[in-house]
């Protein structure tokens, strides 16, 4: 299917879609066999049969969620890595992994509630840029983090303030029925406004000790070159987030030095 | 050595890894093979060819006894290479240098592109790469499946489980939107 009718102003060369399409994929390509890891990485995720054919058994089920979070296996690796160096109890299923073009730098964010899942949010060609030391800081912080946050006081802090909110509703509601809505809802906004203060302090705690955790995991050295790292890469390292110190905060604590700024590396033009 | 597969293959489905890991080692060098020409990265590649080992371990209690072993791995395999590469949104990521060299036909090619400067098809792969990040994900499926497996349009309709018809209708409608874009990318 020959066809000729389009021409490269270029070069003059017939356009042809099947040759062009075909050179994309390239040849077929000889047999390229993998090393014994790759082997020894599949049998620990083979597990047995018998759950295959457990999970096959008729009868009535709850629809399960299909995950759409997919992990690359570089950064499951380095989190079982992770989690096995600092004998912290994981599983695999706690990491969540977003791959978006949108994305500038990477994060990594822990489920407020339960604590339980660890989110990874990444720049689409974060895979094949990124460094180790890099990896290594976002998901050691994910599984500090985690951890901290499942802390008994801080669980119950969180109830706490889940409560304090509930009163706030409740109060609204009162002062609605009883016609003074407006003290109703300063009242409200009052309580509200102090939850979020509270649930702000809390997880710079919570993000501050999972620094100091990871440097025990991971050694200083390491968590200095990865928070560098990620300085390096981030538009605005000195940039605080909604409960997320900024990685000039967290570098200057960890490191004991600050982040160079920006403008200092811009070139003035007269 | 077919009697022996099936019986690889009998014993792997009640659950012995090393009858798994035989067969591993008789077909993973071919799917990793296969992968990386598909999405043109050795690391995806790799991971692509392991999920696919696991899904192939997974549904081997299904497996019909007596039918070839590596088509029904292949078939695994494209799906879940199609999956990936939907999910890493691997058309967006530019290709390396180091793939074309890496895929290049050693000698003995009478093609003129594949004597071509490495730079040079960098270049013209990237805008085809580009053009199909513009399809549809189902038309990038049938193309990638159609130019990228050299699968026949039955053999693409089994491997998606679409009717041979609407492979044939999505196939035309990706090339002529692909003749477009390649064709308005070089005016």
């Amino acid at each position: 299917m020959k066809e000729q009718n389009f021409g490269k102003s270029k070069q003059q060369e017939p356009f042809d879609l099947e040759e062009r399409l075909t050179a994309y994929y390239g040849p077929q390509l000889s047999e390229q066999p993998l090393s014994q890891a790759s082997w020894q990485n599949l049998r620990l995720r083979l597990g047995s049969q018998e759950d295959t054919g457990r999970r096959r058994r008729p009868g009535w089920h709850l629809p399960r969620k299909r995950s759409r979070a997919y992990v690359p296996m570089s950064i499951q690796h380095a989190f079982v890595r992770i989690a096995y160096e600092a004998s912290v109890p994981s599983v695999p299923s706690m990491l969540r992994c977003s791959l978006e073009p949108q994305v500038r730098e990477p994060a990594v964010h822990v489920s407020w509630l339960s604590g339980r899942k660890i989110r990874l949010l990444l720049p689409l060609n974060a895979v094949t840029t990124m460094e180790q030391a890099e990896l290594d800081v976002l998901l050691a912080t994910g599984l500090a983090r985690s951890i901290g946050a499942r802390k008994l006081i801080y669980t119950l802090g969180r109830l706490l303030l889940a409560g304090v909110v509930l009163v706030a509703c409740l109060t609204l509601i009162l002062f609605w029925i009883h016609h003074l809505l407006l003290v109703g809802f300063l009242l409200a906004t009052l309580l509200c406004a102090g939850v979020a203060w509270l649930s702000h302090t809390q997880a710079y705690y919570i993000a501050f000790h999972a620094d100091a955790l990871i440097v025990l995991w991971l050694g200083r050295s390491h968590v200095c070159s990865g928070l560098h790292a990620l300085a390096n890469r981030s538009l605005a390292p000195g940039h605080r987030r909604w409960s997320e110190p900024s990685l000039a905060e967290r570098i200057e604590r960890v490191c004991g030095t600050r982040v160079e700024a920006r403008d200092n590396q811009l070139t003035l033009v007269g | 050595m077919a009697t022996c597969e099936a019986e690889l293959i009998e014993s792997a489905a009640h659950g012995d890894q090393e009858a798994f890991q035989q067969l591993w080692e008789l077909h993973h060098a071919a799917a990793m093979a296969a992968a990386v020409r598909f999405c043109h990265q050795r690391a995806l590649a790799e991971e692509i060819t392991q999920g696919a080992f696991l899904l192939a371990w997974r549904g081997l209690p299904r497996f019909q006894t007596g039918s070839p072993f590596r088509p029904w791995l292949m078939r695994i395999l494209y799906r879940h290479a199609l999956d990936v590469m939907e999910k890493q949104h691997t058309y967006l990521q530019p290709i390396s240098l180091d793939h074309v060299l890496e895929s290049e036909v050693p000698s003995g090619s009478d093609s003129h592109r594949e004597r071509a400067d490495p730079q040079e098809q960098v270049a013209q792969r990237e805008e085809v790469r580009h053009a199909l990040a513009q399809l549809g994900a189902e038309q990038r499926r049938v193309i990638a499946l159609r130019y990228g497996a050299d699968l026949t349009e039955i053999d693409i309709a089994q491997v998606l489980g679409w009717p041979v018809g609407t492979v044939k209708s999505r196939l035309n409608r990706a090339r002529e939107r692909l003749r477009v874009l390649l064709n308005d990318g070089e005016r």
